[in-house]
């Protein structure tokens, strides 16, 4: 029983040192910051009732020391991070961004600029997120899929007419996200991206990711097909449910026979579409309306 | 002189030790001293009421519980509670004492693991799966440059911990990195600038007026086509 006891101690001890990190962290801001430990002291709380790791507090606290923030920023810079633990949001990301910040010697109110914006930014995402999943707790991973997203360019319309149904599974929502951002960024315009990509997320396509979708149209590219084509005709292979490695081999297929890169010849189904189908029967043999 | 010997002497005889000799000479001196002798039979009555009392075997830790006791008298409580703590000692307990500490050191560590949980210091299990590493390479390419790092959100942006080298001295700057999946975000840091990584797959503004490359390893799928 003594020994028990022992053993009870030194796990109750290791506990309460756990707990007194946090009131370690606070007498360390308020050293840091003498002339408004009050608010210090209170952001620090606060933060730590939000849910804001202890390490990460640590960090930034020694960072901001190590760049010389100003009492008012640190405040601000924690209070994100504390809104961000208060609403569910993924706090990587904003920790992350602070520590971007202070190690590119950025100026403390740009941060807090930068922060304020990516608060707005993933609490858009968690809102679109809920609402086409239909959950009252969206998935963490695709709420960071969604506002990356939103910061690669993708504005909350072309996301909104993305998902514009409800039920999805979160993974294939996080995928198609990302897959619109790339489209956008190899030279499509958000409209045509929404397109495919919607028609792949329809079809099933985005349950693993959008990387074999976004390639397809990135070799596409490469073949020499201009965006509209690709676009219209990734939507028809898509909705007709043809394997994304069949529209690979149709592509590759079409331009050895047809040739008539960015015109109706090369790659697709449908005679009338495409305007030569006896030339391509690959695909329209095997996937025949 | 002859006091001493025979005080000496007393205890042989008693034992039984004495040589004939010895025995006689003793017998001779305590005849000649009546005090001796008082002493002597008072030294026997005592000696045989102390046969008499009843014999105990010592416990098995005795001497050390002697030695402990003795030590504790000038060593610090934190140095006996050391020696109580590491030295081997024979418990007895019965089953329900037992069962009782084996409940209260489960609970002990239930609510402590809890606590430790709560206060973020400690990750939550993983319960669904042995996330995969992935072997990353980044590469640099720059005969200028003199020192060239990699940080990113893998390193909590560290900008002088990763080095990458140049082992063929032709200005290819190299680092292999294990990475969890995950979507990351990184730019090398150049002889104390920041810059962009020119070979990424996708990149995206950082707020603060550059460009961060973006690296998403295991999120999506692995289908190539």
């Amino acid at each position: 029983m003594v020994r028990a006891a022992c053993l009870l101690l030194c796990i109750c001890a290791t506990a309460v040192g756990a707990a007194d990190n946090d009131a370690s962290i606070r007498d360390s801001a308020v050293r840091q910051y003498p002339d408004q430990a009050a608010a210090v002291s209170e952001t620090v709380q606060r933060a730590d009732q939000a849910g804001v790791p202890a390490d990460t507090l640590t960090r930034i606290l020694s960072r901001s020391s190590q760049a010389g923030v100003p009492a008012s920023d640190f405040i601000h810079i924690l209070n994100n991070l504390s809104q961000a633990g208060e609403t569910g949001l993924p706090l990587a990301p904003f920790s992350e961004k602070v520590m971007e910040g202070l190690a590119k010697e950025v100026a403390p109110a740009l941060i807090v600029q930068v922060l304020d914006k990516k608060l707005a930014t993933y609490r858009e995402a968690q809102r679109i997120v809920a609402e086409s999943t239909a959950q009252a707790k969206p998935d963490a991973r695709a709420v960071v899929a969604v506002a990356l997203s939103f910061e690669r360019g993708i504005s909350p319309q072309g996301m909104q007419a993305l998902l514009t149904e409800q039920g999805y599974e979160p993974a294939p929502v996080g995928h198609a996200a990302q897959a619109l951002a790339d489209l956008v960024s190899m030279g499509f315009n958000e409209g045509e991206g929404v397109a495919i990509v919607r028609a792949g997320l329809d079809a099933g396509y985005l349950q693993k990711g959008g990387a074999t979708l976004t390639q397809i149209v990135a070799q596409a590219q490469k073949l020499g097909f201009g965006n509209d084509a690709i676009a219209q005709r990734m939507v028809t292979a898509l909705n007709r449910g043809t394997p994304m490695a069949e529209i690979s081999l149709e592509l590759h297929g079409g331009n050895r026979r047809g040739g008539n890169r960015g015109g109706n010849d090369g790659w697709g189904h449908g005679g009338a579409q495409s305007g030569g189908a006896g030339g391509h029967g690959n695909g329209g043999g095997r996937h025949a309306n | 002189m002859k006091s001493d010997w025979l005080n000496e002497q007393m205890l042989a005889a008693i034992d039984g030790t004495l040589s004939g000799t010895e025995q006689r000479r003793f017998d001779q001196a305590l005849a000649d001293d009546p005090a001796a002798q008082a002493r002597f039979e008072a030294l026997c009555a005592l000696t045989e009421r102390m046969r008499e009392l009843p014999t105990r075997d010592e416990p098995l830790d005795f001497t050390d519980g002697v030695m402990a006791r003795v030590s504790d008298i000038r060593r610090p409580w934190w140095v006996r509670l050391w020696i109580y703590l590491t030295r081997a000692h024979e418990v007895r307990v019965n089953l329900l004492g037992a069962l009782a500490a084996a409940a209260a050191v489960v609970a002990s560590v239930a609510v402590g693991v809890q606590l430790l949980r709560q206060e973020g210091t400690m990750p939550a299990p993983i319960t669904a799966e042995v996330q995969k590493e992935y072997l990353m390479r980044f590469s640099y390419n720059d005969p200028q440059a003199t020192q060239v790092y990699v940080a990113g959100s893998f390193n909590d942006w560290r900008k002088q911990q990763i080095q990458l080298t140049d082992s063929a001295g032709k200005g290819v700057w190299i680092g292999v990195l294990p990475l969890k999946p995950g979507i990351y975000e990184y730019m090398f840091y150049v002889d104390g600038h920041w810059v962009m990584d020119e070979h990424a797959q996708r990149y995206k503004d950082d707020g603060f007026g550059r460009k961060n490359a973006i690296l998403e390893l295991g999120t999506g799928d692995d289908l190539s086509i």
